[in-house]
């Protein structure tokens, strides 16, 4: 075989190897669903509290809202390309027979010590009895411009639950290069 | 906080092997090829770690959160603060957030962790409002903020807050919330 056309045939295939090799790069959705009950707790424990922990959510039985707070896993390897979550959404039912109830949450990020913080509140929409709702916080919500991600390892949020309302499934998504 | 947890994680690595017979020396405990075979078959069990798996690096989480707490929270401060002194007053609605936000500065809940602001002082604009409101400790602070957030949730969506300590000593938090949902 003619060395130029041995020469061309070694390149043409080391370029299909080497895209062989790319086409595995990926850019990987973690999505991490878990019920309330994993991660939420009451903001004020006690024993006049009215916070039910029940395998499939967080339940307000009294008759006055209750303030819970939850924080949430994220995984953290450094150098590897994993970033902070980027998405979390909460699902609300309405255990409560006599009517409507609206849940409202405040998205908090990082710890304390700083001296400064930055909450985003939302509130869902008339849940009906024996119905669902969510919330869902993404990258829009961070004030940082060009935001892909909540900015943050640490994300929690607190949430007013009023008497019947549930906390359900909660899903935590996160991004990672696979490194290719 | 990074050195006990490393030194956590370390001692517990080091500690699996030394506990794992203990574990099997029970009566119902499983045969000893397939009690070995099960522990060694477990990276963290031997004493040659997988080169691939590194030791997180705490260090360098503890500070990306520090990081991450303080850009997050001073970019949403600016974006709030810029804005509301670009702002004219609309009297009509300015009056009356004001109002409805002093309304939300105490609750039950508020009032039973004893976490009622000494003084409070809200101004609004057309968009954005600005709130001072002092306590007698940082922990009534934080109390109060965290459910204050949730009472005027309705109100006011996106709230910066920086803590201060007034000459007195009390605290103080400035708030920047944004309290007008735009017309749909």
């Amino acid at each position: 075989m003619n060395r130029a056309v041995e020469t061309g045939l070694l390149a043409a295939a080391l370029g299909c190897a080497m895209l062989a090799g790319r086409a595995d790069a990926a850019v990987v959705e973690h999505v991490m669903p878990s019920n309330a009950v994993n991660y939420c707790q009451s903001f004020n424990p006690g024993p006049a509290n009215t916070i039910r922990n029940r395998v499939i959510g967080v339940e307000n039985a009294g008759s006055a809202p209750v303030a819970v707070a939850c924080n949430f896993h994220s995984i953290f390897t450094a150098g590897s390309g994993s970033e902070p979550p980027h998405r979390l959404q909460i699902v609300f039912a309405n255990t409560n027979d006599g009517g409507a109830i609206h849940v409202t949450c405040a998205l908090l990020t990082g710890g304390p010590g700083f001296g400064v913080g930055y909450a985003v509140v939302k509130t869902t929409p008339a849940i009906p009895a024996g119905a669902t709702a969510q919330l869902t916080w993404d990258a829009t919500d961070v004030p940082r411009s060009g935001a892909t991600n909540l900015g943050n390892p640490f994300i929690g949020v607190n949430c007013a639950l009023p008497p019947g309302g549930l906390m359900g499934g909660t899903i935590v998504r996160w991004r990672q290069d696979n490194g290719i | 906080m990074a050195i006990p947890v490393l030194s956590w994680w370390n001692s517990n690595r080091m500690s699996g092997r030394a506990r794992g017979p203990a574990v099997q020396s029970g009566a119902d405990a499983p045969s000893p090829a397939t009690s070995s075979t099960t522990l060694e078959s477990w990276p963290h069990m031997t004493d040659q770690p997988s080169p691939s798996v590194a030791p997180p690096a705490v260090d360098s989480l503890v500070e990306q959160v520090g990081d991450a707490t303080t850009t997050i929270a001073t970019a949403g401060r600016d974006k709030l603060h810029v804005r509301f002194t670009s702002e004219q007053t609309d009297a009509g609605w300015s009056l009356a957030t004001e109002q409805a936000l002093a309304r939300m500065s105490t609750s039950p809940q508020i009032e039973e962790l004893g976490a009622k602001p000494l003084s409070f002082n809200a101004r609004c604009r057309t968009t954005i409002c600005v709130i001072h409101a002092d306590f007698p400790t940082r922990r009534t602070a934080e109390d109060w903020f965290t459910l204050y957030t949730l009472n005027s949730g309705a109100q006011m969506s996106n709230v910066s807050v920086q803590t201060l300590t007034n000459p007195n000593g009390s605290i103080r938090l400035e708030l920047y919330g944004f309290a007008r949902p735009a017309a749909p």
